[in-house]
């Protein structure tokens, strides 16, 4: 399978490719769109065709490693620039190409018009390509290019309305968040070239030398700690640790998830893609990826399970009380990632992936579906506006009807399936506290998405301000064809005995070695039951109570629950939290310090020292403050803590 | 009484040292006498031409290493590589400076073989095995350097930051001589090679010690002042906003370049015996630098103060490489330079397009919407500013990453800490010139004025930068080479 | 003979003083001087330590430290005419602009 090697490196090229031209070349609407979405859709294909090949051979040869050329060489230290198809990266490619090219394709009609909209697209392709390096490196530093890359390209696609101050706000934040998470991958980065010399994911052999992989070397590290000898920390729980850290902030996990709904901001498509089918999944895929490091950390895994399980529940609650029709799917997005966290904590890394997978299917068409609507709508955001579209919008209704089911988790829907496995790996692990969290969380969900079913598609349109409209068929198709994969995206993976049931199982079972999760029909059952009594619930809740939705008023259920909905809807206050304990700090310090090392402030603190002098020494007058003698003073005090240490503290 | 020894000198080894001196001091008289008023750009052009040379001169020196004037000079490819690092930074300066001199209406021809006798004061520094060397050098550099910073006159503001430089400069100069002497005092030599050797051979009476604790101290001093780590650094905002942007420019990445590669050659050679001491200082120096350095940085919408602080923060990060004296550090310090000295001439020089005539604002502002009117300069700049950030694929990741493994390895692992740290806030002021850019409707009208000379700067800048960042493989490997025989 | 450490101690005071005086006076032209004396203090001790050790080196180097010394006056004169020029002063307190 040569050819493979470099048919590979299409898949990455084709968007940068499309990135450059539209950066360089294009300067109009039409063409921009079309290359853009070309290129998305040629890499989509190629992807396909490189899958089929993949798939061609053995099981255990499944991994194609190409290498451009070497990255780093410095005697012990080798880094290739180089990429991998294996069956994990595989279905991730697939995911990425597939949706992206759709959500391309919407955006020609959803961003028709826009005065940027070149930029729109020349962003979306470099988020493409660096998403796909993401998830074809073949070693933590390809992985990392993609991981900063795609932060900068949700950076720049949030902030893209940057005249709504709101949008420039939130990327701001979006930023400043992740750089905490960033600044964790880089150091677990470091922690693992120092314990194992390498970044390599696997060996791969490169001019005849095998370049070792560090996730095929983890028993060196086992039994090795780190940290002060009253509190050693396992090596492998450290660097597990930190990725943890990573994939929190890049995965919008409690507590770093404060920015994911700010996000919103940015375009809708752009919501779709990166913040609900792919960028926010490269934690998981990373957790999956370095599954077998975490698995030797128990410490570190039950950190995930309760991060995952807490996020979910968190994220599920301020789904509810959400008035924007994107923010209810922005937490729902939160609290999805939550759920595919804590299967990798509980070790059921397919079930995760599975999760991953038809998570992206549906919550970009109920993305995308919001999208027209909100399109429909001439921008109206807010569901208390809307009320009973369907007539308007058929298309849009039907299609965002299975996204709903989907997600709430209805039997046959794809949800159903992924949400039900994670529950049975949960069952079968033994894992109560975060079955019965994960389970409640199920059911929330339901509520939620017939919530919002209800507000926007049911009862009567509550404002006349707009006509509403259905969309083009340029943004209809892509719902169609999504809605179809919602449906049936579960095929994947079924829980039964029967040929090509458990497909996604054996397909990713040379990297995720691990059994399918065990069928509960009692819990599957139950699941079903609450799903479908939930959903009804909400829908029914919200569309007898529709004359009680007002524009900008409180919702009904507020009644019975009073300010216990407020905290629902303000996430529990944790933004308000880091506004009061973390941001406003930080600010203070940063106008500290220029105050302090600055001429400005230093002079008022020499002016105090040398009122003290004045004072003590009963009319010294030496220390009146000058500007280049307050340098020389500091450079003196500088002199002085210098000598000091070096004559006396070294004594 | 001896009759007196005249010791042998090589004059082959100091061929690039003596070619930029020669061609600077002939180049001064040439433009006195030869070129007349208003062609003065020629003896920019012909300042770096001789650049050029020197470094050309240097080509064959490669495998040739040696010590001359009773090894007080040394030719090793350490300093070869320095060499021509520093030849390419005099060389890139001056090109930016050819367009900017006319336009502010300061243009004299001295200016070029000012920049040349800078670089030739660099030069010593990275040849000298002797404090009365690195002395001269520094002197040398920083002489000529308060002369360029006040090269705007009569703008005051250039004067009053020469003026600051001076003063600061001569009182760390007192520092340094003092050192010296006490250094003297204690081992009786001033030779690298002679106090390490003195170091080893015998234990020092108390007495001696203190002498040499407090004259070493004296000396890290100086060479702090020069780099600019905190709390000696307080010059570094002041000079840059003040002097002529190429001169800013010039100082950023040549002369912290310079006084790095010195102490280099001074710890790890003349007072490695004595490292217990200095390391817990240098460390300390380095954490307070990357820390204040980037905090000073976050506040500020001048671009030029924006660019010192990060300057400051970025010789914060070199000195990790600095002190972990192995091969490794070393490899990583070179390594950094050049990416630093790169990425940070071309983000100097997109200011420069972007300066008008007679302004002296520099505000973030005109950075708005700089995408929509010149998108390539936008382009440019946004790599600049992510190389500086150390984001991939840049040079700037790159030489982030093996300062930060080589610290790591070298067991300084909380520094590299505090670096990834940093270096996290840090992204925060390089983005919003990117945020400027690429995600702001212009606030006022600013037309930037691209030539010649500037085009060649932010065009090497620009490839270089990703050069290095995606083949960092040939300039590791020229760096490792540089370190072969790596005399004291 | 005088025991050098007598010379250091007086090359010590010396450069204290320089030190000082660069800290507290305002008069640029007295800064510089005060930076000679620091450099002075320095060569003073170079001398001695020299003399100690019946070792040139030191004197050698006390003739670069004036040259450099002298070098440096030079251009901080210089600069000094032109502030005067400009502002009228010699006060370093008074050229302050630059800050922030």
């Amino acid at each position: 399978m040569a050819y493979l090697n470099w048919l590979i490196w299409l898949i990455p090229l084709l968007p940068l490719l499309g990135f450059l031209l539209n950066v360089f070349v294009v300067r109009r609407e039409r063409p921009a769109g079309l290359l853009a979405s070309g290129m998305v859709l040629g890499a989509f294909v190629v992807a396909v065709v490189a899958v089929i090949g993949l798939a061609g051979l053995p099981a255990e040869s499944r991994r194609i490693m190409s290498t451009g050329w070497q990255w780093i060489s410095t005697g012990a230290f080798q880094v290739p620039f180089g990429i991998m198809l294996d069956p994990l990266t595989a279905v991730m490619v697939l995911l990425v190409t597939g949706v992206g090219a759709l959500i391309h394709i919407y955006s020609i009609g959803y961003m028709h018009g826009d005065p940027r909209v070149v930029r729109y697209f020349a962003y979306l392709n470099l988020f493409i390509t660096m998403m796909l390096f993401l998830v074809m490196g073949n070693n933590l530093l390809i992985l990392f290019l993609g991981w900063e890359g795609v932060g900068l390209c949700s950076f720049l696609l949030i902030g893209y309305w940057f005249e709504r101050r709101s949008a420039a706000e939130a990327a701001v934040k979006a930023f400043v968040v992740n750089r905490i998470g960033d600044a964790a991958f880089i150091l677990a980065m470091l922690a693992i070239f120092a314990s194992f010399g390498t970044l390599n994911f696997y060996d791969v052999e490169i001019g005849g030398v095998i370049q070792p992989g560090f996730l095929e070397r983890i028993p060196e590290i086992l039994g090795r700690t780190v940290g002060p000898s009253w509190q050693p920390i396992a090596v492998a729980t450290g660097i597990s640790f930190l990725l943890l850290i990573g994939a929190t902030g890049k995965s919008a996990q409690f507590p770093l998830f404060v920015w994911l709904p700010d996000a919103m901001a940015g375009p809708t498509p752009v919501s779709a893609l990166i913040h609900a089918a792919t960028m926010v999944t490269a934690g998981v895929y990373m957790m999956a990826r370095t599954e077998s490091l975490f698995q030797e950390s128990l410490a570190t895994q039950s950190w995930v399970l309760w991060i995952g399980a807490l996020t979910a529940l968190i994220a599920g609650t301020a789904a509810v009380a959400q008035w924007d029709i994107k923010r209810v799917l922005a937490y729902s997005t939160v609290s999805q990632l939550g759920f595919m966290v804590a299967a990798c904590g509980m070790g059921a890394y397919v079930a995760a992936i599975f999760h991953l997978l038809t998570h992206g299917l549906f919550k970009a068409l109920l993305f995308l579906g919001s999208g027209s609507v909100i399109h429909g709508t001439h921008d109206t955001q807010d569901m208390r506006r809307m009320g009973g579209l369907r007539t308007a919008m058929p298309t849009t209704f039907w299609t965002y009807l299975v996204g709903a089911a989907a997600l709430a988790g209805i039997v046959p829907l794809a949800g159903f399936w992924s949400k039900d496995e994670i529950l049975a790996h949960a069952l079968s692990h033994g894992n109560w506290p975060q079955l019965i969290i994960l389970f409640l969380t199920s059911l929330l969900t339901a509520f939620y998405m017939g919530r919002q079913v209800a507000l926007v598609f049911y009862g009567e349109q509550r404002d006349h301000s707009y006509h509403a409209h259905e969309s083009g068929r340029v943004m209809t198709v892509p719902l169609l064809i999504l809605a179809v994969g919602a449906a049936l995206g579960g095929l994947m993976n079924l829980p039964f005995s029967i040929p090509g049931g458990h497909w996604l199982s054996d397909w990713l079972n040379p990297v995720l070695h691990e059994e399918p999760g065990e069928f509960n029909l009692a819990l599957a059952l139950l699941a079903t039951a609450g799903a479908v009594g939930m959903g009804y619930l909400g829908w029914w809740v919200y569309t007898r109570n529709a004359a009680r939705v007002k524009v900008g008023g409180k919702d009904p259920a507020y009644r019975y629950t009073g300010d216990i909905w407020d905290g629902m809807e303000e996430a529990w206050y944790l933004d308000a939290a880091y506004n009061r304990f973390v941001v406003a700090p930080f600010r203070a310090l940063g106008g500290f310090l220029a105050r302090v090392f600055d001429p400005q402030g230093i002079d008022g603190l020499v002016m105090g020292i040398g009122r003290f002098f004045t004072w003590v020494g009963g009319g010294v007058r030496g220390l009146q403050s000058g500007y280049v003698r307050t340098y020389a003073l500091v450079f003196t005090v500088g002199v002085l803590l210098v000598l000091g240490f070096v004559l006396i503290f070294t004594r | 009484m001896e009759p007196l020894q005249i010791p042998p000198v090589n004059l082959i080894l100091l061929a690039p040292l003596l070619t930029v001196v020669g061609w600077a001091s002939a180049l001064l008289l040439v433009d006195v006498f030869l070129i007349p008023e208003g062609k003065k750009k020629l003896t920019g052009y012909l300042a770096i031409a001789g650049l050029l040379v020197a470094g050309l001169v240097g080509l064959p020196l490669w495998n040739v290493s040696g010590s001359t004037f009773s090894g007080m000079l040394v030719l090793d490819r350490y300093s070869l590589s320095l060499t021509w690092i520093f030849v390419i930074v005099g060389a890139l300066s001056i090109a930016m400076a050819l367009d900017y001199l006319p336009r502010h209406g300061i243009e004299q021809g001295e200016f070029y073989p000012l920049i040349m006798f800078a670089v030739a004061g660099m030069i010593l520094l990275a040849q000298g095995t002797d404090l009365i060397v690195l002395f001269l050098g520094i002197e040398a550099l920083s002489i000529t350097l308060y002369i360029l910073t006040g090269f705007a006159y009569p703008r005051l503001t250039s004067e009053e930051a020469a003026m600051k430089y001076l003063v600061l400069g001569a009182f760390a100069a007192g520092f340094f001589v003092y050192g010296i002497a006490l250094v003297y005092g204690a081992t009786g030599t001033t030779s690298l090679a002679g106090i390490a050797e003195f170091l080893g051979r015998q234990t020092l009476v108390a007495e001696d010690q203190t002498l040499l604790l407090a004259g070493a101290g004296m000396v890290l001093i100086a060479f702090s002042f020069k780099t600019a780590l905190v709390p000696f650094h307080m010059w570094t905002p002041d000079v840059y906003e003040g002097s002529p942007t190429p001169v800013a420019a010039f100082m950023s990445v040549g002369t912290k370049g310079a006084a790095l590669a010195a102490l280099l050659r001074v710890l790890a050679f003349a007072f490695e015996g004595v490292q217990a001491y200095w390391l817990p200082v240098l460390a300390a120096l380095a954490a307070i630098t990357m820390v204040v350095g980037n905090l000073g940085a976050l506040g500020q919408t001048n671009v030029k103060r924006m660019l010192a602080y990060s300057s400051i923060g970025h010789a914060g990060y070199i000195l990790l490489g600095i002190m972990v004296a192995s091969e490794r550090g070393a490899e990583a310090f070179l390594f950094y330079l050049l990416a630093y000295a790169l990425t940070n001439l071309g983000a100097f020089g997109v200011v420069i397009a972007l300066e008008q005539q007679g302004e002296s604002v520099w505000s973030i502002e005109d950075f708005a919407g700089l995408y929509q009117r010149r998108p390539m300069l936008a382009v440019a700049m946004a790599l600049f500013m992510f190389s500086l950030a150390g984001v991939p694929p840049t040079a700037g990741f790159m030489a982030k990453f093996f300062i930060f493994t080589a610290a790591y390895e070298g067991g300084l692992g909380w520094l590299a800490l505090v670096g990834v740290i940093t270096s996290a806030i840090a992204a925060y002021f390089y983005l919003r010139v990117v945020v400027k850019m690429f995600m702001q409707e212009p606030a006022r009208e600013v037309q930037p004025e691209l030539n010649r000379g500037l085009n060649a700067d932010i065009i090497i800048a620009g490839v270089a930068t990703l050069l290095i960042g995606l083949v960092p493989t040939p300039f590791i490997f020229l760096a490792q080479q540089s370190l072969v025989a790596l005399g004291g | 003979m005088v025991p050098t450490a007598y010379y250091i101690i007086l090359s010590a005071a010396l450069f204290t003083i320089g030190v000082l005086g660069v800290l507290i006076r305002r008069n640029a032209i007295v800064v510089f001087m005060s930076v000679e004396l620091m450099l002075n203090a320095a060569n003073l001790a170079l001398v001695a330590f020299a003399r100690e050790r019946l070792n040139v080196d030191g004197q050698v180097l006390v003739f670069f430290v004036i040259t450099v010394a002298a070098a440096e006056v030079a251009v901080g004169l210089a600069l000094l005419v032109a502030i005067f020029r400009t502002k009228n002063t010699a006060d370093v307190d008074e050229v302050s602009t630059l800050k922030g």
